[in-house]
């Protein structure tokens, strides 16, 4: 039976050392990458190696929002602040529950008009539409019976104007200048139909008239660490995949996407959790099989400022949300596991999202178990196990700790030697212990799959002003 | 194959401790050249200053000058320097400037090749000097132009639109026009925006340079014509003449036709209204943007004719054209009373397409 065991244990570790090789691997060359990218970024826009015009493309402001009553109008007055000649704002209340029309109505005496909608894409019935305009900018406010972000995102595209569309979530903040930013690969290349801004942790920053005027760590630990793995995240991986056009997944909160294409590929799926990911995986397929010439690109220079969750229950919330969308949007689409005909987005992109994304959580309690296994057994080397734990948090502290430095030094962010302090403690604590406690939540997203599938992950908002 | 693991761990993180070292010593080095450079902008300033002084006295640039010119900005850092130190002078005395940097010509010439000769973001860097701060302009096509023609090959998105926006920041058409001709042949990408805009910010003669490129017709690609017919919309309308042929014209691409209805919509033209009728009228098999973009045009065409065309448009199968016939109509001022039979008729997406302008109309957005 030892002997057994001993085999067992042996294999398993053998596993895991590959596996923690590839991990590591992926997230060094990742962060390399992305630092190169980013200090290249940095040294173009110094030397004017960028397109700055008077005018771009227009573009239809998505904004969908559930319950959002407290953030709504000031996320609205934000986006009508934005430094770009023609766009139109377009918010669809998808049978909110509280007063987020009412306050939309109110604050910019909005007008009901009897406008046709043209139904491109399916979506829950419209109740009524409201407009109004503020300056150049047309808002408009769609009520609709209740359906689901993917579903209320249909019912925008379906009443913008414009032949680009930007989703953004209802408690984002734009900088001035992100619309310009984000818009600017479509001008590059003509075959991008989506690109992705950063998302960065809005409890970070303070914000006037559109321009950073400060930053600073928050002092809540939840949202620190979230800062951390935000700042990892979308400065190493996405921009690795960007550069062989791989990435699977815009975040919803800021996103913009070619609305013909996306209406050709069939819009969001209002039946998904995962509607940004299962949408990009949708036109990765639907380009491919089209053979149509496309170009999925990430702008690191676009920044959207998003609401982190503050406590554990919204955190858990949206993590499990999050996962299910994952499971979704990669089950929908099983044709692109170890296909050659999608190229590095198959052999890369999707692996990586399988292995190290969907899997992980499983891969790590069934490590844990084995722990415990070798425990039992008493083949467990318990200083090495240490050792081993120590290094991989170090490992894994100190690439966020270079994502966390590169995103600061290339936004010209200042930081004060206190913040810095924390930055390393919190890179610390986000890979000895957060990353193990959504680990476990994410395992669990799939309790009350069923019932959870179209809801939407509604987290407690709170104003700018009440962060500090 | 526990020896293995740890060898393998440290070297990870001896590799990722590296990369953390080398992150924070590029911030850093980055910083410090930063504000190294605002302490030789000053520098220049100062110097550029002085030698304003002398042109101003009626003396010319000093040869020491043009020589430390010639050195020092051969590095990108240099010329970041002294283009932070030119903005800084353009500010306060932008009439010496001028004169200064005229007769700083032969430097920046000579430097125009230096920079040939590096990368395509350092060339792009350089354009963008030429084009801000115009050492030459005018109709004589000066070597400068020429060298920066050269740019164009094997250079990015950016380093093109840097040139051509530097051309036409020269103001020389024959220069724009040898550009486009270098995109045109090479099939090289740029996208119609950025150039029509470009060449609406060109400084020179614009009609003149409109006469230039339409003679390029025929053998400029459709993509690169589409360009030039939204530069021709936005500055010229002496093109009605010249343009309804080719609007009719069956060869004509689809996309270049689209653009030339719209010339027609800014610069209105009484024998282009039949032709646009007929667009949207629509003859079977006819590509239906062509009655999308009739409908919108058409609201500069008053006439009973339009107004029935227009009216007959509300019933089209196609959204769009409903879209843009009742906005249309709207914005014809149609007498409600000729409108009454849509507005109580039969059909349901005309009657409501047709409401909401109106409604629109009356909050004052039509």
């Amino acid at each position: 039976m030892n002997d057994l065991v001993e085999a067992f244990l042996r294999g398993v570790g053998v596993f895991y050392l590959a596996y923690l090789i590839l991990y590591a691997s992926y997230l060094f060359l990742s962060v390399t990458v992305g630092a190169w990218r980013l200090y290249q970024r940095d040294r173009m826009l110094q030397i004017k190696n960028e397109l700055h015009h008077e005018y771009y493309m227009p573009v239809s402001v998505l904004v969908p929002a559930y319950n959002e009553e407290v953030t709504i109008v000031d996320s609205v007055r934000s986006l009508l602040e934005l430094d770009y000649r023609l766009y139109e704002i377009v918010v669809v209340d998808d049978g909110s529950t509280d007063g987020t029309a009412q306050r939309l109505i109110d604050a910019f005496g909005m007008r009901s008009v009897d406008r046709p909608v043209h139904r491109k894409l399916n979506c829950r019935p419209c109740r009524k539409i409201y407009e109004a305009t503020r300056g150049k900018v047309k808002l408009t406010l769609v009520r609709k019976e209740n359906g689901g972000k993917g579903d209320s995102l249909n019912m925008g595209i379906n009443v913008s104007r414009y032949p680009y569309f930007l989703c953004l979530d209802a408690d984002s903040m734009l900088q001035k200048d992100s619309l310009e930013k984000i818009v600017q690969p479509v001008l590059e290349d003509d075959s991008v139909v989506a690109v992705g801004g950063l998302i960065r942790v809005a409890q970070c920053v303070e914000m006037e008239d559109g321009a950073v005027k400060g930053y600073h760590l928050p002092p809540n630990p939840i949202t620190c660490m979230q800062v951390m793995e935000y700042d990892r995240s979308f400065l190493a991986s996405r921009i690795l995949m960007d550069q062989f056009n791989g990435n699977l997944i815009i975040s919803g909160a800021f996103g913009l996407f070619k609305k013909d294409t996306v209406v050709a590929a069939g819009g969001y799926d209002a039946g998904t959790l995962g509607e940004d990911m299962e949408l990009v995986v949708k036109l990765h397929v639907y380009c491919r099989n089209n053979r149509q010439r496309y170009s999925i690109r990430y702008e690191p220079n676009a920044v959207c400022w998003s609401q982190a969750p503050t406590n554990m229950k919204d955190l858990m919330k949206q993590r499990r949300r999050w996962h299910l969308g994952l499971f979704q949007s990669m089950t929908a689409y099983p044709q692109i596991f170890a296909n050659p005909r999608f190229g590095l987005v198959s052999w890369v992109s999707y692996m990586y999202y399988l292995l190290f994304e969907l899997l992980s959580p499983a891969i790590e309690v069934f490590g844990i178990l084995t722990v415990v296994l070798a425990v039992c057994f008493g083949f467990l080397n318990f200083p090495f196990m240490v050792r081993y734990f120590a290094l991989y948090t170090i490992y894994g502290a100190v690439m966020t700790l270079t994502a966390f430095f590169q995103r600061i030094y290339t936004q010209n962010l200042q930081i004060t030697l206190l913040d810095a302090l924390r930055a390393l403690w919190m890179c610390l604590l986000e890979s000895m212990v957060f990353r193990y406690v959504l680990s476990f939540v994410r395992i669990t997203a799939f309790i009350g799959y069923k019932k959870k599938k179209t809801q939407w992950g509604t987290i407690t908002r709170v104003k700018q002003h009440e962060w500090k | 194959m526990r020896l293995d693991a740890n060898a393998v761990i440290y070297g990870y993180l001896f590799i990722c401790v590296a990369l953390l070292v080398f992150n924070l010593f590029y911030i850093f080095r980055a910083k410090g050249r930063k504000k190294q450079q605002k302490v030789r902008a000053k520098e220049w300033q100062r110097e550029i200053e002085a030698q304003l002084g002398l042109l101003a006295r009626g003396s010319a640039v000093e040869e020491t000058h043009r020589k430390r010119m010639l050195r020092v900005l051969r590095s990108t850092n240099g010329l970041i320097s002294y283009s932070s130190a030119l903005e800084a002078v353009q500010r306060t005395q932008p009439v010496l400037l001028a004169q200064y940097l005229r007769e700083s010509y032969a430097v920046l010439q000579e430097l125009a090749v230096v920079y040939g000769r590096k990368q395509s973001m350092e060339r792009a860097y350089f354009a963008d000097v030429i084009a801000r701060f115009r050492p030459c302009s005018g109709e004589e096509f000066r070597p400068l132009m020429e060298i920066l023609l050269s740019y164009l090959a094997d250079s990015t998105v950016y380093c093109r639109e840097n040139v051509l926006h530097a051309l036409c920041a020269l103001g020389n058409g024959q220069a724009v026009e040898t550009a486009l001709q270098i995109l045109n042949d090479n099939e090289w990408f740029h996208h119609q925006k950025l150039l029509s805009d470009g060449l609406t910010a060109f400084s020179g003669d614009r009609e003149a340079l409109a006469a230039r490129l339409w003679r390029h017709a025929k053998d400029w690609n459709a993509y690169l014509m589409l360009s030039v017919v939204q530069f021709i919309t936005n500055c010229s309308d002496s093109y009605r003449e010249t343009f309804l042929p080719v609007l009719c014209a069956p060869e004509t691409d689809p996309e270049l036709r689209l653009a030339l209805m719209r010339y027609y919509r800014r610069h209105p033209y009484g024998p282009a209204r039949p032709v646009l009728l007929e667009y949207l009228r629509g003859a079977p098999g006819q590509d239906v943007n062509l009655a999308v973009v009739s409908a919108a045009v058409l609201d500069r065409y008053p006439g009973i004719d339009t107004v029935e065309a227009l009216k007959q448009a509300l019933g089209h199968p196609n959204w769009y054209v409903r879209y843009n016939a009742a906005a249309s109509l709207v914005h014809l001022e149609v007498d409600i009373r000729a409108l009454r039979e849509v507005l109580q008729g039969g059909d349901r997406y005309a009657k409501e397409i047709l409401q909401y302008m109106l409604e629109e109309k009356e909050m004052g957005r039509a």
